[in-house]
């Protein structure tokens, strides 16, 4: 039998199941890469649930005169609980040998170390801010209530596209249940039904018990592991 | 018939360990050594032999640092390395198609 390496010889059986297991491998990677990320993920999912549980709060008439007060400590809450979050991420990752990030992440640490770049996306960032509450205060004057109730009604499409696609990629269900949450989430303020206020709050629930069930996915595959190589001696002998 | 130029695919990520690894990294922004241990199920002596190989035909790039007095290897594919995988790819798959033309 030829070498396929040399020829344009039929790949052999050998190198078939060598192929798939590579195709297995990476699948397995992206997986496990994915739920090690599971923080980031949920927080995503939280904020786009957040978004819609400001706009039932400012228009429900569960909080009387408490709304505005009730809006700012999600709002703050959930500031301090991402940077808390991310912290605590970082730490578990600097402690823990058995490390992985995607390439958007590999990407952006590179570009933490060019200060202007981060200027540049953080003005960028702003002026986009900017420019688009602008726009909407212009937009919602001159639109009707059904157009102004579309047009809100594309950011939590968005999320839930983004949600199930990643669960057609991924298989985490995990993501349904952050797609499920975000439909929750808005379902009191497009039906205009108050009464459904709990549920708007159940989703944040919802996607904190999601985000710590894809976290423990990655944990308990690193826990999995034969045992935790470390390699001190060629750490002490770098140090000296 | 008109002869065709035959297919040769990269022996460094041919190899069925390698190709694992190649594998695994493509799908990664970088991986620590313990992680790609686990993913590849290669022994550790295995691993270090096919990634020092990785690492001198400039496939892999290869980052050592300390942490909390503990030695930290993380790997990542340098763009030499996804070129050639993106190109090993295509080359099985135009392979793979050649047989399943010549097959029926």
């Amino acid at each position: 039998m030829r070498d396929p390496t040399t020829s344009d010889a039929l790949p052999t059986p050998d190198q078939m199941r060598n192929y798939f297991a590579a195709a297995n491998a990476a699948w397995q990677t992206r997986r496990l890469r994915e739920s090690s990320r599971a923080i980031i993920t949920g927080n995503i999912a939280f904020f786009a649930c957040l978004i819609s549980v400001v706009l039932v709060v400012m228009h429900s008439d569960w909080f009387d005169g408490t709304g505005p007060f009730v809006m700012c400590g999600l709002m703050f809450g959930y500031i301090a609980c991402l940077l808390v979050s991310l912290r605590w991420m970082k730490r578990q990752r600097s402690r823990n040998s058995v490390m992985v990030i995607d390439r958007r992440q590999a990407a952006a640490e590179q570009a933490i170390g060019h200060p202007r770049r981060v200027a540049v996306i953080i003005f960028a960032f702003f002026v986009f801010q900017i420019l688009t509450m602008t726009l909407w205060n212009v937009a919602f004057r001159h639109m009707s209530n059904s157009a102004i109730l579309a047009a809100l009604a594309i950011g939590p499409a968005l999320a839930t596209g983004f949600f199930v696609y990643r669960f057609v990629v991924f298989r985490f269900w995990e993501d349904l249940l952050f797609a499920a949450a975000v439909v929750m989430a808005y379902t009191p303020f497009f039906l205009q039904d108050w009464r459904l206020t709990p549920l708007s709050f159940a989703s944040l629930a919802a996607v904190v018990v999601g985000t710590v069930c894809l976290h423990r996915r990655w944990v308990h595959w690193a826990r999995s592991l034969p045992c935790e190589v470390t390699d001190e001696a060629a750490a002490e002998e770098v140090l000296s | 018939m008109s002869e065709t130029q035959p297919i040769a695919l990269d022996p460094l990520i041919h190899e069925a360990a390698r190709l694992v690894i190649v594998s695994v990294l493509e799908e990664c922004g970088a991986a620590s050594f313990n992680f790609v241990l686990g993913t590849t199920r290669l022994t550790r002596g295995n691993l270090s032999a096919h990634m020092a190989k990785l690492v001198s035909a400039g496939y892999v790039a290869e980052n050592k640092q300390i942490v909390d007095r503990k030695l930290l290897t993380e790997y990542s594919l340098t763009p030499i390395g996804r070129k050639a995988f993106s190109k090993y790819r295509a080359e099985w798959t135009q392979l793979t198609a050649g047989s399943n033309g010549r097959s029926t």
